[in-house]
């Protein structure tokens, strides 16, 4: 059976709820983790939201993912700890998928091979979605360099959008980002209605 | 394949030139003065839309790369023969022995030997290879776009160019962010670098065909060139560290380069680079006579030039290895594109150049009269330079200058002559303006230098995800080089 994953909204700073949770999961030893998502490309709040914040209409909220059933002892620390921290729990929703788009593009064989295959074998669990077809053009005329009227002899293009379970796609997000010829889109979560 | 073509190029070259010699002056005179004969000066009635083959030719340049890339490299030449013919045929129809005599002068004067100049550098750069690969860390980089700075103004930005960026994306293959490597090097070894002679960039070396002393503009641009230079080195050490320290435990999960020592092959290519040097300066100093070819006053010495480049070019041809040609992916096309537009520009350009001459009395006075301080110059020859090709914005604002003090370009090198009788300090500020301008705003954006293009291309098929037009200039070059552009209006205009 999949593993249950929930999205916790705590109202307070960054760092405190960090290392009050990191804290209370070490101190407690429980066996899990906290992913802030923050660190690692998961839009959570729309622009407006970051205008309101901005403005100071609305609190710094922090955002973390935690496996069902610590979200429910998190969910108890927060709320023991309440007046003493000023932190407050604001919502907790079950996530369901999660997903990100991606384009890519190169100009060498070489790199066309390894984006392919980075690609088109993707880990047990994600999908790709939204038609990815990548789109190679070979110009011969293209080969060697040129200053004023540049053309590449080879290139690849192509766009998708990879879904899967929450922690499936953030380690697979975190497999291609450093990839200087993908460009990716934030990862977008998506709750149990 | 490489060698034969070269070999016929250079045998089609000295052909030409002889058979230019013996044919009689078919009635086509040869006055002093470019742009009055047979008793029409044609600057003072050429109208203005006569530049718009010129300005054509010049947008072609400019948007065809970017908005139809497919069309633009199979046809460009058809292009640019387009807007000459465009031009050429209504000037011959309309002045007759007059517009044959100043296409022959352009082309004689101007567009031979600036493309000799060009080919032979870019043949003798073609065999030099820097092999090897080094760690890209900051210090190691910033050297390294030192070397091709200084190398720059000797082999020009383009040769600098092709000889540097091979060896700086080996160093720099391992790290994580590396766009802003190349777009410094744009910066300074395609652009900034070729600023301190005649043989860096190719405006430099027309302004050395209208008689500017070959050291003038080291000793001119110098100062500006150095403030530049060392901002950006500077500048690019600092942003290079941040980016280093950020991704080194990435780096080090990677691993490590394999490192191999440097090393530089084809280095008696440098000979002939001291040849060709050497015959640059030779035309700017020996006076050897004169000689009338189909009507146009030609200068021994200048043939001489010619010549001796071609030979240190076939020589280069022949001595290097196939191999180390392959290795630098050598051919002709980046000098045939160069030959095919400039004959192009070169034929556009007559109706400009002669209208500036004419000074207030040609048909471009308003542009005159706006233009006055060298700032100006500094600007808006840049400004022009970041969009269209350099070489022609800076012969147009030359002309534009020399219109502007009614100055021939005879007594260029006397008006020059910083601390005698004969020195003009206006001109000299203008075209200490004009040359700074047009030679460092060609880094504002890809298209502004013939090289920028092309450092792109070789770094894309490398695997860098290098911005778009707009990408590089809003990402970059507004951010990095305008200011410090502000800053070098400041200090020395």
């Amino acid at each position: 059976m999949m593993k249950l994953y929930y999205e916790v909204i705590v109202e307070g700073s960054f760092d405190l709820i960090k290392g009050f949770v990191l804290g209370y999961l070490e101190g407690s030893g429980i066996q899990g983790e906290a992913i802030f998502e923050e660190e690692h490309h998961v839009e959570n709040e729309s622009k407006f939201g970051q205008l309101m914040r901005l403005i100071g209409v609305k609190g710094s909220q922090v955002h973390l993912i935690v496996g069902a059933g610590i979200h429910n002892l998190l969910k108890d620390a927060v709320s023991r700890r309440r007046n003493e921290l000023k932190i407050k729990l604001v919502s907790e929703k079950e996530i369901v998928d999660a997903h990100f788009d991606f384009t890519y593009k190169a100009f060498a064989r070489e790199f066309g091979e390894q984006l392919k295959e980075l690609f088109g074998n993707l880990p047990e669990g994600l999908q790709m979605n939204q038609g990815y077809e990548p789109e190679e053009t070979v110009r011969p005329e293209g080969k060697g360099i040129e200053a004023y009227a540049p053309l590449h002899e080879y290139e690849i293009k192509a766009k998708g959008r990879i879904s899967g379970p929450i922690k499936a796609v953030i380690n697979y997000y975190g497999k291609v980002e450093h990839n200087a010829l993908v460009e990716l889109g934030d990862i977008k979560l998506e709750y149990k209605k | 394949m490489v060698r034969s073509k070269g070999l016929l190029t250079s045998i089609f070259i000295c052909a030409m030139w002889a058979v230019l010699i013996l044919i009689p002056d078919v009635a086509i005179c040869s006055t002093e003065t470019a742009g009055a004969h047979h008793g029409v000066d044609i600057g003072r009635v050429l109208p203005v839309w006569t530049v718009i083959p010129f300005v054509g030719i010049l947008l072609s340049i400019a948007l065809c790369p970017l908005l139809v890339p497919h069309f633009w490299h199979n046809h460009f030449g058809k292009v640019s023969a387009f807007w000459a013919v465009l031009f050429a045929v209504p000037f011959v129809y309309v002045y007759h022995g007059t517009a044959v005599y100043e296409i022959l002068h352009i082309y004689l004067i101007d567009y031979i030997p600036f493309i000799i100049l060009l080919w032979g550098l870019f043949t003798v750069a073609g065999g030099i290879v820097v092999g090897g690969s080094i760690k890209g860390t900051p210090i190691v980089n910033t050297i390294m776009l030192l070397i091709g700075t200084i190398l720059a103004s000797w082999v020009g930005t383009t040769g600098a160019a092709m000889v540097m960026i091979r060896p700086v994306l080996r160093a720099n293959k391992n790290r994580i962010k590396k766009v802003h490597v190349i777009c410094f090097f744009i910066f300074l070894v395609a652009n900034v670098g070729g600023s301190l002679t005649p043989l860096g960039d190719p405006p430099l070396f027309l302004g050395f065909l209208h008689n500017v002393p070959f050291f003038w503009v080291t000793k001119g641009i110098l100062p500006h060139m150095m403030l530049t230079a060392v901002i950006l080195l500077s500048l690019f050490f600092v942003v290079d560290t941040f980016y280093y320290r950020k991704e080194k435990d990435e780096l080090k999960k990677i691993g490590p380069l394999e490192k191999e020592p440097i090393r530089i092959q084809g280095i008696f290519n440098f000979i002939f680079l001291g040849g060709i040097i050497g015959l640059v300066l030779m035309s700017g100093y020996l006076k050897a006579g004169h000689y009338s070819a189909v009507g146009v006053h030609m200068e021994w010495q200048n043939t001489f030039r010619d010549i001796g480049i071609i030979i240190m070019g076939v020589l280069s041809l022949f001595l290097t290895p196939k191999k180390l040609r392959e290795e630098n992916e050598f051919s002709w096309f980046p000098i045939m594109e160069v030959a095919k537009l400039f004959a192009g520009i070169f034929m556009t350009i007559i109706p400009c150049l002669a209208i500036l001459k004419a000074g207030m009395h040609g048909a471009m006075s308003g542009l005159i009269e706006v233009v006055k301080e060298p700032f100006h110059y500094f600007w808006v020859a840049g400004g022009l330079s970041s969009f269209l090709d350099n070489a022609p914005t800076y012969l147009t604002f030359f002309n534009l200058a020399l219109g502007k003090l009614g100055m021939s370009e005879a007594g260029v090198p006397a008006a020059l002559a910083a601390g005698t009788a004969t020195a003009n300090p206006v001109f000299i500020s203008y075209l200490t303006a004009i040359s700074a301008g047009s030679v460092f705003m060609g880094a504002n954006t890809y298209i502004g230098n013939a090289p920028n293009f092309m450092v792109k291309s070789i770094a894309e098929e490398a695997g860098i995800n290098m911005p778009s037009f707009f990408g590089y200039m809003f990402k970059f070059s507004i951010p990095i080089l305008i200011p410090i552009f502000i800053v070098v209006t400041f200090v020395f205009f």
